[in-house]
């Protein structure tokens, strides 16, 4: 197919000229734009002037300045996470100085947090060695007190979630499972995959091409 | 929640906490809430890492959780704050706010809290000594001291906002369960009336809420105390003890970029006067969007608070000159010729602007010698002359003839916008086809007959301006993102150059760089610093156009 063969070097005039008096192109931009109609389409691949943006500022020059400082900062935090340096097929002399930056950064138990922002199985997290319970509801009811007041048997609410608040005692309780961070077990947890409709496999996240700016 | 804001905010989070947290947050933004199991299943990533990812966009406060009872056990969901990440872009302004507004140590701060998300005040000064150390001369205990100083003074101008526990939960659970404390008091279930008020008292209690006392911010008393050395200390009375406000050291702060957008839009509202009149117009309404500051909690108010003139003529900068920069009738001048006294140039000033036909500023009704701003009138101006600005960039003027007649008169038809604009039909209606495909004009069908004939119906074109700033909104989202995915083509094109330079021996080298390699890195850098430039530029709109 030679459809731009014939228009490439005079595409490459008028990108390398920008604006300016006697660059072949047509301009798409501002009062001497030519817009396309339903009547005169114009050329499928026309050459375009296309607009040149102002230079930058002091201003805009120092934001820019601390911004990459930033994410310099945010790159070897421990917050930026990327998997770890996988050795390749042949060992190269310049291996030895090249470092692993996800070995490099710090670990998340380090920062300073606290337990309060996170739901319960999130707290492993900043502190590895707690142990996550999972919380049950009661649901044992005594049929000799199904007259008395409804209140009696209830939980607590807990004014922030609506849900019912986590006791202390476990008395009258169901058996509490006690488990260990799930590092050693399998990955895939059957219970939760209930909503799977096969929605996994489209999901590469391509959301749009560069379109015209 | 279009496809433009999903890419721009799946590709902040992928520059700022890299691919994996990615991956977690895609997964958030475009399907919604969901458990770490079902994150899991969409990532293809251990429940262990996405648990990470989870628990760096809480601690940044880019996600909020709710926990909700299935069955027997307790499912935790997770969602992402989109207004927080789509805030992020501004952070590159923000940080050179903090340089004007609180100098070097402010910058430090804030640097501190958006990389760390949220830090107290004692862990936050902390890192700050950790990362940039002591300056020569200055002791531990004095640079302490002086950024404490400095982080209480952007607690007390709400630049810095306290977080709460609650603060991570999700909007809608938390409205939800006060709802359901209420109607629990009941004993039958609520009528439609009782819980619109029960909706209405809640919403009214969370504005209080936000007007009340700054969270985080204690007072104790101290003592101006100037006996030192003295031989016999002597009594302390009343008047030696002040009241000083510190920051309570168990609290956790945050950047609040409401407050930031509120003093940006506030500048804005008063360079418009600098056009229209003179510099000194512009000082006197920057003096009062000042002074009217401090009760401002987001962009939406319609008014502010009322500012007494009193307060204004004490408030302003010595060096505005008032009485050069107005003309007095001779008539008003009296017999002798004197020159008017400053508060009655300041009267004569405050007479012009509101007597302006912005009608931003106006007088208290209820109180004399108080005036208001407009904030609605003018976030409205302020989005219109954008429109108007982008519209003339991209189409001309005669276009932009055609939206300002439609915006002053309402809704035309094409023939008496052909009359008005002296335009000929067929160039009209090419136009405004044009721009209701960009997205700035409406059409309204009003059908004479009920069959909806097009020969027997009325188009009337019309300008919404609420419309028309939400979808160029969209499209500035669209390049915005494709400014950003633009960013990591450059630099995905360099890849081989940029992990050389990554290698410890280049570090510590440089001249293991030849000079194509060092032309190459300079290219990059110029490249890279105008993209973000760009973006910028266009983060700038967005705000005008979504939160002013």
């Amino acid at each position: 197919m030679s459809r731009g063969g014939g228009r490439g070097g005079g595409r490459g005039g008028g990108r390398g000229g920008g604006r300016g008096g006697g660059v072949p192109g047509i301009q798409t931009f501002g009062p001497d734009a030519i817009q396309a109609t339903f009547k005169n389409p114009g050329e499928t691949y026309p050459d375009i002037i296309l607009p040149v943006a102002r230079p930058p500022t002091d201003e805009e020059g120092e934001m820019y300045i601390a911004m990459k400082k930033l994410q310099e900062t945010l790159y070897s935090s421990p917050y930026y996470l990327t998997e770890p340096r996988k050795p390749g097929a042949i060992t190269r002399y310049t291996d030895r100085y090249h470092q692993d930056q996800a070995a490099k950064r710090p670990k998340l138990d380090t920062i300073k947090s606290s337990k309060s922002f996170f739901p319960d199985e999130l707290h492993s997290i900043l502190d590895p060695k707690t142990i996550t319970r999972k919380r049950e509801i009661n649901h044992k009811y005594d049929i000799s007190k199904i007259d008395e007041n409804e209140d009696d048997g209830e939980a607590e609410i807990d004014p922030e979630t609506g849900l019912p608040k986590k006791t202390g005692d476990g008395e009258d309780g169901p058996e509490e499972e006690e488990y260990e961070d799930e590092d050693d077990e399998d990955d895939n947890d059957y219970g939760e995959n209930y909503f799977d409709n096969g929605e996994g496999d489209d999901d590469d996240g391509d959301d749009g091409d560069g379109g015209d700016y | 929640m279009s496809t433009h804001e999903n890419r721009l905010c799946r590709l902040i989070v992928r520059e700022h906490f890299g691919p994996i947290v990615e991956k977690v947050a895609n997964v958030l933004i475009r399907k919604g809430r969901m458990p770490v199991g079902l994150i899991a299943n969409f990532t293809a990533l251990k429940p262990r890492q996405v648990r990470e990812c989870l628990f760096v966009l809480i601690q940044h406060n880019l996600a909020v959780y709710a926990e909700s009872q299935e069955k027997s056990r307790i499912v935790t969901y997770y969602e992402i704050n989109r207004t927080e990440l789509l805030n992020r872009v501004l952070i590159p302004k923000v940080l050179h706010s903090s340089q004007d507004w609180f100098e070097r140590d402010g910058v430090l701060i804030t640097q501190s809290l958006l990389t760390h998300g949220k830090l107290t005040i004692t862990d936050c000064v902390a890192d700050i000594l950790k990362t940039s150390g002591i300056a020569p001369g200055k002791t531990s205990t004095q640079r302490t001291q002086s950024l404490n100083k400095v982080f209480t003074r952007m607690v007390k101008e709400k630049c810095l906002i306290a977080v709460r526990p609650s603060d991570s939960l999700t909007t809608a659970d938390k409205d939800m369960a006060e709802e359901k404390r209420e109607t629990d008091k009941m004993t039958l279930p609520p009528t439609a009336a009782e819980l619109a008020s029960i909706r209405k008292a809640l919403g009214a209690q969370k504005q209080a809420e936000q007007n009340a006392t700054i969270v985080g911010l204690k007072r104790r008393l101290d003592t101006m105390d100037d006996s030192y050395g003295e031989k016999r200390p002597r009594l302390l009375t009343d008047g030696d003890l002040v009241i000083v406000e510190e920051v309570e050291t168990d609290v956790y702060f945050k950047v609040n970029f409401d407050r930031f957008i509120i003093r940006w839009r506030n500048v804005q509202i008063a360079n418009l006067y600098e056009a229209r009149l003179n510099p000194t117009a512009k000082t006197i309404m920057q003096t009062i969007m000042n002074l009217a500051e401090e009760r401002m909690i987001n962009c939406k108010e319609e008014h502010s608070s009322p500012v007494s003139i009193m307060l204004l003529l004490n408030s302003l900068p010595k060096d505005t000159n008032l009485i050069d920069t107005l003309e007095f009738d001779s008539s008003d001048l009296g017999p002798n010729n004197t020159k008017p006294k400053i508060h009655e140039c300041l009267d004569k000033y405050v007479q012009i602007l509101e007597e302006d036909l912005m009608k931003i500023l106006k007088r208290d009704a209820g109180r004399s010698g108080q005036y208001i701003i407009n904030l609605k009138m003018a976030s409205e101006i302020l989005k219109k002359n954008l429109i108007q600005g982008i519209v003339s960039a991209r189409f001309g003027a005669p276009y932009v003839r055609i939206m300002n007649m439609l915006a002053d008169k309402g809704k035309l038809e094409e023939k008496q916008i052909s009359r008005f604009s002296m335009m000929p039909v067929k160039d009209v209606r090419e136009k405004l086809t044009t721009l209701c495909t960009f997205g700035v004009l409406n059409l309204q069908e009003v059908p004479k007959t009920k069959e909806r004939t097009p020969s027997r119906t009325y188009y009337l074109w019309e300008v919404i301006l609420s419309r028309a700033a939400d979808t160029l909104t969209d499209r500035l989202y669209h390049t915005m993102g494709n400014l950003r995915q633009r960013r990591f083509v450059e630099r995905a094109k360099r890849a081989v150059l940029l992990n050389k330079c990554e290698r410890t021996d280049v570090k510590a080298d440089d001249s293991l760089l030849n000079a194509a390699e060092k032309k190459e890195l300079e290219t990059l850098n110029g490249v890279l610093e105008m993209l973000e430039i760009q973006e910028l530029r266009i983060a700038e709109m967005v705000i005008t156009l979504r939160d002013f």
